[in-house]
Protein backbone atom coordinates (compact mmCIF):
# COMPACT_ATOMS: atom_id res chain seq x y z
CA UNK A 1 0.00 0.00 0.00
CA UNK A 2 1.88 3.19 -0.98
CA UNK A 3 0.97 6.61 1.00
CA UNK A 4 -0.72 8.14 -2.25
CA UNK A 5 -3.40 5.35 -2.30
CA UNK A 6 -6.47 6.45 -2.14
CA UNK A 7 -9.03 5.76 0.97
CA UNK A 8 -12.80 5.11 0.12
CA UNK A 9 -14.58 8.03 1.28
CA UNK A 10 -17.95 7.22 -0.04
CA UNK A 11 -19.21 6.24 3.48
CA UNK A 12 -17.38 9.10 5.09
CA UNK A 13 -20.11 11.87 6.11
CA UNK A 14 -17.62 15.18 6.15
CA UNK A 15 -16.68 13.50 2.04
CA UNK A 16 -20.10 13.18 1.46
CA UNK A 17 -21.54 16.62 2.25
CA UNK A 18 -18.11 18.57 0.52
CA UNK A 19 -17.31 15.86 -2.38
CA UNK A 20 -15.14 17.59 -4.98
CA UNK A 21 -11.75 17.38 -3.77
CA UNK A 22 -12.66 13.48 -3.05
CA UNK A 23 -13.56 13.39 -6.51
CA UNK A 24 -10.78 16.01 -8.08
CA UNK A 25 -8.24 13.10 -6.30
CA UNK A 26 -10.52 10.33 -7.64
CA UNK A 27 -10.62 11.71 -11.44
CA UNK A 28 -6.96 12.56 -11.63
CA UNK A 29 -5.24 9.08 -9.55
CA UNK A 30 -7.75 6.75 -9.38
CA UNK A 31 -10.31 7.40 -12.59
CA UNK A 32 -11.95 3.69 -12.09
CA UNK A 33 -12.28 3.15 -8.59
CA UNK A 34 -13.45 -0.25 -6.45
CA UNK A 35 -15.37 1.33 -3.68
CA UNK A 36 -15.88 -1.31 -0.77
CA UNK A 37 -18.48 0.89 0.86
CA UNK A 38 -20.30 1.26 -2.62
CA UNK A 39 -19.69 -2.45 -3.56
CA UNK A 40 -18.86 -1.16 -6.62
CA UNK A 41 -16.43 0.66 -9.30
CA UNK A 42 -16.82 4.38 -9.67
CA UNK A 43 -16.22 6.42 -12.61
CA UNK A 44 -15.14 9.85 -12.31
CA UNK A 45 -14.40 11.11 -15.54
CA UNK A 46 -16.59 12.37 -18.37
CA UNK A 47 -15.23 10.13 -21.21
CA UNK A 48 -15.74 6.97 -19.34
CA UNK A 49 -18.60 7.60 -17.23
CA UNK A 50 -20.52 8.64 -20.42
CA UNK A 51 -19.78 5.03 -22.39
CA UNK A 52 -21.21 3.52 -19.12
CA UNK A 53 -24.13 5.60 -19.48
CA UNK A 54 -24.41 4.76 -23.20
CA UNK A 55 -23.39 1.94 -23.74
CA UNK A 56 -26.25 -0.33 -22.42
CA UNK A 57 -25.70 -3.55 -24.32
CA UNK A 58 -22.60 -3.69 -22.13
CA UNK A 59 -24.16 -2.11 -18.92
CA UNK A 60 -27.06 -3.13 -18.18
CA UNK A 61 -29.43 -0.91 -15.66
CA UNK A 62 -31.20 -4.07 -14.03
CA UNK A 63 -29.49 -4.28 -10.51
CA UNK A 64 -28.80 -8.37 -9.36
CA UNK A 65 -31.55 -9.67 -7.43
CA UNK A 66 -28.52 -9.86 -4.60
CA UNK A 67 -27.50 -6.10 -5.17
CA UNK A 68 -27.62 -4.17 -1.59
CA UNK A 69 -24.62 -2.27 -2.80
CA UNK A 70 -26.74 -0.21 -5.31
CA UNK A 71 -30.51 -0.35 -5.56
CA UNK A 72 -30.63 -2.66 -2.70
CA UNK A 73 -34.68 -1.82 -3.16
CA UNK A 74 -34.66 -4.41 -5.29
CA UNK A 75 -32.76 -7.22 -3.47
CA UNK A 76 -34.38 -10.28 -2.93
CA UNK A 77 -33.16 -10.27 0.57
CA UNK A 78 -36.36 -7.67 1.00
CA UNK A 79 -39.06 -9.73 -0.43
CA UNK A 80 -40.09 -10.90 3.15
CA UNK A 81 -41.16 -8.20 4.67
CA UNK A 82 -43.50 -6.98 1.58
CA UNK A 83 -44.88 -10.42 2.20
CA UNK A 84 -45.53 -9.99 5.70
CA UNK A 85 -47.17 -6.80 5.25
CA UNK A 86 -49.24 -8.00 2.14
CA UNK A 87 -47.89 -5.62 -0.38
CA UNK A 88 -46.15 -5.76 -3.52
CA UNK A 89 -42.18 -6.26 -2.99
CA UNK A 90 -40.59 -3.48 -5.50
CA UNK A 91 -40.37 -4.42 -9.16
CA UNK A 92 -38.11 -2.74 -11.19
CA UNK A 93 -39.30 -0.25 -13.90
CA UNK A 94 -38.03 2.77 -15.59
CA UNK A 95 -34.90 3.38 -13.99
CA UNK A 96 -33.55 -0.18 -13.52
CA UNK A 97 -34.96 -1.91 -16.95
CA UNK A 98 -33.74 -2.44 -19.84
CA UNK A 99 -35.16 -2.75 -23.41
CA UNK A 100 -38.80 -3.92 -23.75
CA UNK A 101 -39.62 -3.76 -20.11
CA UNK A 102 -38.58 0.12 -19.66
CA UNK A 103 -40.04 0.77 -23.32
CA UNK A 104 -43.26 -0.81 -21.85
CA UNK A 105 -43.67 2.16 -18.67
CA UNK A 106 -41.42 4.95 -20.51
CA UNK A 107 -44.31 4.73 -23.65
CA UNK A 108 -47.02 5.00 -20.89
CA UNK A 109 -45.15 8.09 -19.03
CA UNK A 110 -43.84 9.78 -21.25
CA UNK A 111 -46.22 11.88 -22.73
CA UNK A 112 -46.85 13.14 -19.19
CA UNK A 113 -43.74 14.73 -19.14
CA UNK A 114 -42.45 15.54 -22.63
CA UNK A 115 -42.16 19.16 -24.13
CA UNK A 116 -45.99 19.77 -25.03
CA UNK A 117 -47.09 17.98 -21.48
CA UNK A 118 -44.17 20.66 -19.88
CA UNK A 119 -46.17 23.31 -21.94
CA UNK A 120 -49.61 22.70 -21.24
CA UNK A 121 -48.79 22.92 -17.21
CA UNK A 122 -46.61 25.86 -17.15
CA UNK A 123 -49.37 28.53 -16.12
CA UNK A 124 -49.81 26.12 -13.39
CA UNK A 125 -46.32 25.94 -12.26
CA UNK A 126 -46.12 29.39 -11.97
CA UNK A 127 -49.27 29.99 -10.16
CA UNK A 128 -47.77 27.57 -7.28
CA UNK A 129 -44.14 29.29 -7.40
CA UNK A 130 -46.53 32.08 -6.80
CA UNK A 131 -48.48 30.93 -3.98
CA UNK A 132 -45.47 29.20 -2.22
CA UNK A 133 -43.14 32.56 -2.88
CA UNK A 134 -46.72 34.76 -1.51
CA UNK A 135 -46.77 32.66 2.13
CA UNK A 136 -43.13 34.10 3.49
CA UNK A 137 -42.70 37.62 1.05
CA UNK A 138 -43.82 39.45 3.81
CA UNK A 139 -41.75 37.90 6.28
CA UNK A 140 -38.76 39.08 4.62
CA UNK A 141 -37.20 35.72 5.65
CA UNK A 142 -37.45 32.05 4.40
CA UNK A 143 -35.85 29.18 4.26
CA UNK A 144 -35.98 28.78 0.65
CA UNK A 145 -34.95 25.27 0.63
CA UNK A 146 -37.89 23.87 3.44
CA UNK A 147 -40.40 26.43 2.71
CA UNK A 148 -39.88 26.33 -1.37
CA UNK A 149 -37.81 23.98 -2.83
CA UNK A 150 -39.28 20.78 -0.73
CA UNK A 151 -42.93 21.90 -1.81
CA UNK A 152 -42.68 22.76 -5.18
CA UNK A 153 -42.19 19.55 -7.20
CA UNK A 154 -44.23 17.53 -4.57
CA UNK A 155 -47.23 19.65 -5.18
CA UNK A 156 -46.54 19.44 -9.07
CA UNK A 157 -46.31 15.50 -8.92
CA UNK A 158 -49.00 15.40 -6.51
CA UNK A 159 -51.62 17.24 -8.68
CA UNK A 160 -49.79 15.07 -11.65
CA UNK A 161 -50.81 11.92 -10.07
CA UNK A 162 -53.95 13.01 -8.55
CA UNK A 163 -52.79 12.41 -4.95
CA UNK A 164 -53.69 15.01 -2.27
CA UNK A 165 -50.92 17.30 -1.74
CA UNK A 166 -51.07 16.98 2.27
CA UNK A 167 -48.94 14.31 2.71
CA UNK A 168 -45.66 15.75 2.36
CA UNK A 169 -43.98 14.44 4.82
CA UNK A 170 -44.46 10.43 4.59
CA UNK A 171 -44.11 11.43 0.74
CA UNK A 172 -40.75 12.58 1.58
CA UNK A 173 -39.64 9.68 3.47
CA UNK A 174 -40.38 7.76 0.99
CA UNK A 175 -38.23 9.61 -1.84
CA UNK A 176 -35.35 9.67 0.76
CA UNK A 177 -35.91 6.03 1.44
CA UNK A 178 -35.59 5.35 -2.21
CA UNK A 179 -32.32 7.32 -2.43
CA UNK A 180 -31.02 5.99 0.33
CA UNK A 181 -31.68 2.16 -1.11
CA UNK A 182 -30.27 3.03 -4.33
CA UNK A 183 -26.66 3.86 -2.52
CA UNK A 184 -27.59 0.69 0.02
CA UNK A 185 -24.08 -0.18 0.48
CA UNK A 186 -23.73 3.08 1.86
CA UNK A 187 -26.39 2.32 4.96
CA UNK A 188 -26.24 -0.21 7.52
CA UNK A 189 -29.03 -3.26 7.29
CA UNK A 190 -30.55 -1.85 9.55
CA UNK A 191 -30.84 1.40 7.88
CA UNK A 192 -31.42 -0.20 4.59
CA UNK A 193 -34.60 -2.35 6.69
CA UNK A 194 -35.77 0.89 7.95
CA UNK A 195 -36.23 2.50 4.17
CA UNK A 196 -38.22 -0.71 3.14
CA UNK A 197 -40.69 -0.13 5.70
CA UNK A 198 -41.15 3.24 4.63
CA UNK A 199 -41.86 2.41 1.60
CA UNK A 200 -44.55 -0.41 2.55
CA UNK A 201 -46.33 2.64 4.59
CA UNK A 202 -46.06 4.50 1.42
CA UNK A 203 -47.59 1.88 -0.46
CA UNK A 204 -50.18 0.95 1.90
CA UNK A 205 -51.39 5.41 1.75
CA UNK A 206 -50.69 4.65 -2.69
CA UNK A 207 -53.55 1.57 -2.57
CA UNK A 208 -56.48 3.11 -2.01
CA UNK A 209 -56.02 5.86 -4.47
CA UNK A 210 -54.53 2.95 -7.39
CA UNK A 211 -58.40 0.99 -6.10
CA UNK A 212 -59.96 4.07 -6.57
CA UNK A 213 -58.11 4.96 -10.08
CA UNK A 214 -59.71 1.22 -11.10
CA UNK A 215 -63.13 1.58 -10.60
CA UNK A 216 -63.63 5.63 -10.68
CA UNK A 217 -60.82 6.89 -13.08
CA UNK A 218 -60.00 10.67 -13.21
CA UNK A 219 -58.05 12.63 -15.71
CA UNK A 220 -54.97 12.48 -13.67
CA UNK A 221 -51.93 10.10 -14.42
CA UNK A 222 -52.78 7.78 -12.03
CA UNK A 223 -56.48 6.81 -13.55
CA UNK A 224 -54.34 7.14 -16.73
CA UNK A 225 -51.65 4.25 -15.69
CA UNK A 226 -54.95 2.16 -14.44
CA UNK A 227 -56.66 1.97 -17.77
CA UNK A 228 -54.23 2.34 -20.62
CA UNK A 229 -53.30 -0.89 -22.11
CA UNK A 230 -49.30 -1.02 -21.93
CA UNK A 231 -47.58 -1.62 -25.77
CA UNK A 232 -48.21 -5.38 -24.67
CA UNK A 233 -51.74 -5.13 -24.57
CA UNK A 234 -52.12 -5.47 -20.71
CA UNK A 235 -52.78 -3.02 -18.58
CA UNK A 236 -50.39 -2.47 -15.54
CA UNK A 237 -50.48 -4.75 -12.62
CA UNK A 238 -50.44 -2.70 -9.49
CA UNK A 239 -47.39 -3.47 -8.33
CA UNK A 240 -46.14 -1.93 -11.00
CA UNK A 241 -47.98 0.97 -10.69
CA UNK A 242 -47.07 0.61 -7.15
CA UNK A 243 -43.29 1.18 -8.53
CA UNK A 244 -44.16 4.03 -10.85
CA UNK A 245 -45.62 6.03 -8.40
CA UNK A 246 -42.56 5.60 -6.21
CA UNK A 247 -40.07 6.36 -9.30
CA UNK A 248 -42.14 10.03 -10.00
CA UNK A 249 -42.46 10.56 -6.12
CA UNK A 250 -38.55 9.96 -5.87
CA UNK A 251 -38.66 12.64 -8.48
CA UNK A 252 -40.89 14.87 -6.82
CA UNK A 253 -39.71 15.09 -3.44
CA UNK A 254 -35.83 14.42 -4.28
CA UNK A 255 -34.37 14.95 -7.59
CA UNK A 256 -36.20 18.50 -8.71
CA UNK A 257 -36.25 19.74 -4.94
CA UNK A 258 -32.20 18.56 -5.49
CA UNK A 259 -32.26 20.92 -8.65
CA UNK A 260 -33.95 23.69 -7.33
CA UNK A 261 -31.76 23.86 -3.60
CA UNK A 262 -28.76 23.24 -5.68
CA UNK A 263 -29.37 26.18 -7.60
CA UNK A 264 -30.46 28.62 -4.91
CA UNK A 265 -27.55 27.51 -2.98
CA UNK A 266 -25.20 28.14 -5.63
CA UNK A 267 -26.28 31.58 -6.41
CA UNK A 268 -26.28 32.13 -2.60
CA UNK A 269 -22.15 31.09 -2.04
CA UNK A 270 -22.11 33.09 -5.91
CA UNK A 271 -23.50 36.63 -5.04
CA UNK A 272 -22.41 38.20 -8.31
CA UNK A 273 -24.71 35.76 -9.82
CA UNK A 274 -27.41 37.38 -8.51
CA UNK A 275 -26.47 40.15 -9.75
CA UNK A 276 -26.05 38.92 -13.39
CA UNK A 277 -29.16 37.11 -13.66
CA UNK A 278 -30.64 40.59 -12.67
CA UNK A 279 -28.95 42.25 -15.51
CA UNK A 280 -29.93 39.63 -17.84
CA UNK A 281 -32.97 37.06 -17.14
CA UNK A 282 -32.42 35.40 -20.66
CA UNK A 283 -28.98 33.53 -18.71
CA UNK A 284 -31.07 31.95 -16.31
CA UNK A 285 -31.73 28.82 -18.26
CA UNK A 286 -27.92 28.89 -18.88
CA UNK A 287 -27.00 29.26 -14.99
CA UNK A 288 -29.96 25.69 -14.79
CA UNK A 289 -27.45 23.79 -16.52
CA UNK A 290 -24.28 24.78 -14.78
CA UNK A 291 -26.23 23.87 -11.44
CA UNK A 292 -27.21 20.42 -12.44
CA UNK A 293 -23.81 20.36 -13.69
CA UNK A 294 -21.99 22.05 -10.94
CA UNK A 295 -24.19 20.04 -8.39
CA UNK A 296 -25.23 17.45 -10.13
CA UNK A 297 -28.55 16.42 -7.83
CA UNK A 298 -28.37 12.48 -8.35
CA UNK A 299 -24.66 12.25 -7.91
CA UNK A 300 -24.04 8.89 -9.72
CA UNK A 301 -26.54 6.51 -11.11
CA UNK A 302 -25.36 2.61 -10.96
CA UNK A 303 -25.17 -0.12 -13.69
CA UNK A 304 -24.06 -3.24 -13.93
CA UNK A 305 -21.82 -5.33 -16.50
CA UNK A 306 -23.48 -8.05 -18.32
CA UNK A 307 -20.01 -9.35 -19.30
CA UNK A 308 -16.44 -9.26 -18.59
CA UNK A 309 -15.20 -5.30 -19.82
CA UNK A 310 -12.86 -2.84 -19.66
CA UNK A 311 -13.43 0.60 -18.46
CA UNK A 312 -10.75 3.27 -18.45
CA UNK A 313 -8.10 0.07 -18.36
CA UNK A 314 -9.70 -1.36 -15.36
CA UNK A 315 -10.83 -4.52 -15.79
CA UNK A 316 -14.59 -5.03 -14.86
CA UNK A 317 -15.90 -8.57 -14.35
CA UNK A 318 -18.84 -9.29 -15.45
CA UNK A 319 -21.76 -8.77 -12.60
CA UNK A 320 -19.75 -6.08 -11.28
CA UNK A 321 -22.27 -2.87 -10.34
CA UNK A 322 -20.30 0.03 -12.00
CA UNK A 323 -21.71 3.41 -10.99
CA UNK A 324 -21.33 6.74 -13.54
CA UNK A 325 -20.87 9.30 -10.96
CA UNK A 326 -21.98 12.47 -12.52
CA UNK A 327 -21.51 15.02 -9.89
CA UNK A 328 -17.49 13.86 -10.22
CA UNK A 329 -17.90 13.26 -14.85
CA UNK A 330 -19.43 16.85 -14.91
CA UNK A 331 -16.29 18.64 -12.88
CA UNK A 332 -13.90 16.64 -15.29
CA UNK A 333 -11.41 19.71 -17.02
CA UNK A 334 -10.44 16.91 -19.71
CA UNK A 335 -14.10 18.27 -20.73
CA UNK A 336 -15.15 21.66 -19.21
CA UNK A 337 -12.55 24.47 -19.17
CA UNK A 338 -12.83 26.14 -15.71
CA UNK A 339 -14.69 22.99 -14.59
CA UNK A 340 -15.54 24.51 -10.46
CA UNK A 341 -16.83 27.61 -11.83
CA UNK A 342 -19.97 28.84 -13.19
CA UNK A 343 -20.08 30.29 -16.38
CA UNK A 344 -23.16 31.60 -17.74
CA UNK A 345 -21.90 31.69 -21.09
CA UNK A 346 -20.41 28.46 -21.45
CA UNK A 347 -20.83 26.74 -24.95
CA UNK A 348 -22.56 23.39 -25.27
CA UNK A 349 -23.89 23.90 -21.57
CA UNK A 350 -26.75 21.53 -22.08
CA UNK A 351 -24.52 18.69 -22.83
CA UNK A 352 -23.50 17.45 -19.13
CA UNK A 353 -24.93 14.12 -17.66
CA UNK A 354 -26.00 15.53 -14.72
CA UNK A 355 -29.37 14.32 -16.21
CA UNK A 356 -27.50 10.66 -17.17
CA UNK A 357 -27.09 9.65 -21.12
CA UNK A 358 -29.05 7.59 -23.42
CA UNK A 359 -32.17 5.61 -23.10
CA UNK A 360 -31.98 6.59 -19.38
CA UNK A 361 -31.76 10.12 -19.55
CA UNK A 362 -34.04 11.97 -17.23
CA UNK A 363 -37.35 11.58 -18.19
CA UNK A 364 -38.59 14.66 -16.19
CA UNK A 365 -35.36 16.72 -17.46
CA UNK A 366 -37.66 19.76 -19.38
CA UNK A 367 -39.92 19.35 -16.32
CA UNK A 368 -37.37 20.05 -13.62
CA UNK A 369 -35.42 22.63 -16.25
CA UNK A 370 -38.81 24.58 -16.46
CA UNK A 371 -39.13 24.15 -12.64
CA UNK A 372 -36.40 25.77 -11.80
CA UNK A 373 -36.28 28.65 -14.43
CA UNK A 374 -39.78 29.73 -13.50
CA UNK A 375 -38.56 29.38 -9.73
CA UNK A 376 -35.27 31.81 -10.07
CA UNK A 377 -37.46 33.89 -12.35
CA UNK A 378 -40.33 35.10 -10.10
CA UNK A 379 -37.93 34.64 -6.95
CA UNK A 380 -36.09 37.51 -8.60
CA UNK A 381 -38.76 39.32 -9.48
CA UNK A 382 -40.11 39.64 -5.72
CA UNK A 383 -37.06 39.88 -3.77
CA UNK A 384 -34.39 41.85 -4.03
CA UNK A 385 -30.84 41.63 -2.64
CA UNK A 386 -31.54 37.80 -1.43
CA UNK A 387 -28.58 36.34 1.10
CA UNK A 388 -27.91 33.90 3.32
CA UNK A 389 -29.60 34.75 6.69
CA UNK A 390 -26.77 35.20 9.25
CA UNK A 391 -28.79 34.82 12.55
CA UNK A 392 -30.13 31.60 11.69
CA UNK A 393 -28.99 28.22 11.36
CA UNK A 394 -26.05 28.19 8.65
CA UNK A 395 -26.84 26.07 5.90
CA UNK A 396 -26.04 22.29 5.66
CA UNK A 397 -25.69 19.87 2.95
CA UNK A 398 -27.48 16.45 3.93
CA UNK A 399 -25.40 13.30 4.27
CA UNK A 400 -26.70 11.76 0.78
CA UNK A 401 -24.31 9.79 -1.06
CA UNK A 402 -26.70 9.28 -3.57
CA UNK A 403 -27.79 12.58 -4.07
CA UNK A 404 -26.61 16.42 -3.67
CA UNK A 405 -28.83 18.28 -1.06
CA UNK A 406 -29.61 21.15 1.04
CA UNK A 407 -30.59 20.02 4.68
CA UNK A 408 -31.43 24.64 5.05
CA UNK A 409 -30.98 27.17 3.30
CA UNK A 410 -32.20 30.04 5.32
CA UNK A 411 -32.35 33.45 3.34
CA UNK A 412 -33.17 37.17 4.28
CA UNK A 413 -34.15 39.50 1.18
CA UNK A 414 -35.88 42.75 0.38
CA UNK A 415 -39.20 42.29 -0.68
CA UNK A 416 -40.16 43.51 -4.31
CA UNK A 417 -43.63 42.74 -4.85
CA UNK B 1 -25.86 8.81 -50.15
CA UNK B 2 -24.58 12.11 -49.14
CA UNK B 3 -24.89 14.79 -46.13
CA UNK B 4 -23.46 18.54 -46.68
CA UNK B 5 -22.65 19.28 -43.10
CA UNK B 6 -21.53 23.62 -42.37
CA UNK B 7 -19.78 23.16 -39.23
CA UNK B 8 -19.98 25.92 -36.24
CA UNK B 9 -16.76 27.15 -37.64
CA UNK B 10 -18.42 27.48 -40.95
CA UNK B 11 -16.47 24.92 -42.85
CA UNK B 12 -18.09 22.62 -45.02
CA UNK B 13 -18.18 18.57 -44.78
CA UNK B 14 -19.51 16.18 -46.43
CA UNK B 15 -20.90 12.44 -44.56
CA UNK B 16 -21.58 9.36 -46.44
CA UNK B 17 -24.12 7.67 -43.97
CA UNK B 18 -25.78 4.66 -44.31
CA UNK B 19 -29.46 5.11 -45.28
CA UNK B 20 -31.68 4.39 -42.78
CA UNK B 21 -29.59 5.99 -40.10
CA UNK B 22 -30.69 9.22 -38.27
CA UNK B 23 -28.95 12.31 -39.14
CA UNK B 24 -28.34 12.59 -35.46
CA UNK B 25 -25.78 9.10 -35.83
CA UNK B 26 -24.52 10.59 -39.02
CA UNK B 27 -23.44 13.68 -37.04
CA UNK B 28 -21.63 11.74 -33.99
CA UNK B 29 -19.18 10.36 -36.56
CA UNK B 30 -17.60 14.40 -36.75
CA UNK B 31 -15.46 15.01 -34.10
CA UNK B 32 -17.63 18.31 -33.21
CA UNK B 33 -20.99 17.29 -34.42
CA UNK B 34 -23.82 17.41 -32.19
CA UNK B 35 -24.17 15.51 -28.46
CA UNK B 36 -27.62 14.23 -28.35
CA UNK B 37 -27.34 13.35 -24.75
CA UNK B 38 -30.33 11.73 -24.85
CA UNK B 39 -29.91 9.45 -27.54
CA UNK B 40 -33.00 10.32 -29.74
CA UNK B 41 -35.94 10.82 -27.00
CA UNK B 42 -36.66 14.68 -28.00
CA UNK B 43 -35.94 15.44 -24.06
CA UNK B 44 -32.26 17.00 -24.16
CA UNK B 45 -32.15 19.46 -27.72
CA UNK B 46 -28.66 18.98 -27.84
CA UNK B 47 -28.49 18.02 -31.43
CA UNK B 48 -30.24 20.93 -33.10
CA UNK B 49 -29.41 21.78 -36.35
CA UNK B 50 -30.46 24.15 -39.49
CA UNK B 51 -31.92 23.13 -42.23
CA UNK B 52 -30.36 25.02 -45.23
CA UNK B 53 -32.18 26.53 -47.90
CA UNK B 54 -34.47 24.25 -50.40
CA UNK B 55 -34.37 21.27 -47.93
CA UNK B 56 -36.98 21.97 -44.89
CA UNK B 57 -40.14 21.42 -47.40
CA UNK B 58 -38.60 17.67 -48.24
CA UNK B 59 -38.08 16.86 -44.49
CA UNK B 60 -41.31 15.24 -42.87
CA UNK B 61 -43.06 18.06 -40.22
CA UNK B 62 -41.73 17.88 -36.74
CA UNK B 63 -43.97 16.39 -34.50
CA UNK B 64 -45.51 18.25 -31.63
CA UNK B 65 -42.62 17.24 -29.12
CA UNK B 66 -40.15 18.10 -31.10
CA UNK B 67 -41.59 21.27 -32.38
CA UNK B 68 -42.32 22.05 -28.61
CA UNK B 69 -38.55 21.12 -27.26
CA UNK B 70 -37.30 22.90 -30.26
CA UNK B 71 -39.22 26.46 -29.04
CA UNK B 72 -37.50 26.49 -25.72
CA UNK B 73 -34.08 26.18 -27.08
CA UNK B 74 -32.12 29.76 -27.51
CA UNK B 75 -30.80 29.58 -30.93
CA UNK B 76 -34.18 27.99 -32.18
CA UNK B 77 -34.88 29.80 -35.60
CA UNK B 78 -37.67 28.60 -38.32
CA UNK B 79 -35.17 26.41 -40.11
CA UNK B 80 -34.55 24.69 -36.79
CA UNK B 81 -34.70 20.73 -36.40
CA UNK B 82 -33.44 17.95 -33.94
CA UNK B 83 -31.06 15.93 -35.70
CA UNK B 84 -32.21 12.72 -33.95
CA UNK B 85 -36.04 13.06 -35.62
CA UNK B 86 -34.55 13.07 -38.97
CA UNK B 87 -34.44 9.55 -40.66
CA UNK B 88 -31.96 9.66 -43.82
CA UNK B 89 -34.06 7.98 -46.25
CA UNK B 90 -32.58 7.81 -49.95
CA UNK B 91 -34.88 11.07 -50.98
CA UNK B 92 -32.60 13.05 -48.87
CA UNK B 93 -29.67 12.23 -50.66
CA UNK B 94 -27.42 16.15 -50.65
CA UNK B 95 -29.53 16.77 -47.13
CA UNK B 96 -27.65 20.59 -46.79
CA UNK B 97 -27.59 21.44 -43.01
CA UNK B 98 -25.55 23.83 -40.72
CA UNK B 99 -25.08 22.84 -36.67
CA UNK B 100 -26.80 25.17 -34.57
CA UNK B 101 -24.26 27.14 -31.49
CA UNK B 102 -24.11 24.88 -28.75
CA UNK B 103 -26.25 25.75 -25.75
Amino acid sequence: MSDTELLDRFGDADTVRAPYQFYENLREQEPVFYSPTMRGFIVTRFEEAREVLTNDKLFSSEPRVAAIGAMAKFAKAYVPLYEAAGTPPPMPTLVVVDGDRHTRHRQLVDGWFNAPAVRKLDAAIMVLVDELISAFIDKGKADIYKDFCLKLPLSVICDMLGLPRGYAELMHRSGDAQVRLASGGAETEEGRVACHQVIIEFQKFIQPYIDKARSNPGSDLLGYLAHTPTKDGDLLSDAEIHSLVQTLNAGGTETTTNGLGNMFGLMLENPEIQTQLREDASRIPFFVDEVIRLESPVAGAPRWANEDSVIGGVAIPAGSMIQARLGAANRDDRRYGCPAHVDLARKGVRNHVGFGAGIHYCLGAVLARFEMKVSMEQALARMANIRIDPAAEAPKRANKVGVRAWLNLPIIFDKIA
Amino acid sequence: MRVLVTTRQGVAVELQPTPGDSLMSALHTMSDGVEGVCGGQTTCGTCHVFVNAGWLDRLPAPNEEEAALLDMLEHAQETSRLSCQIVLVDDLDGLDITLAPEE
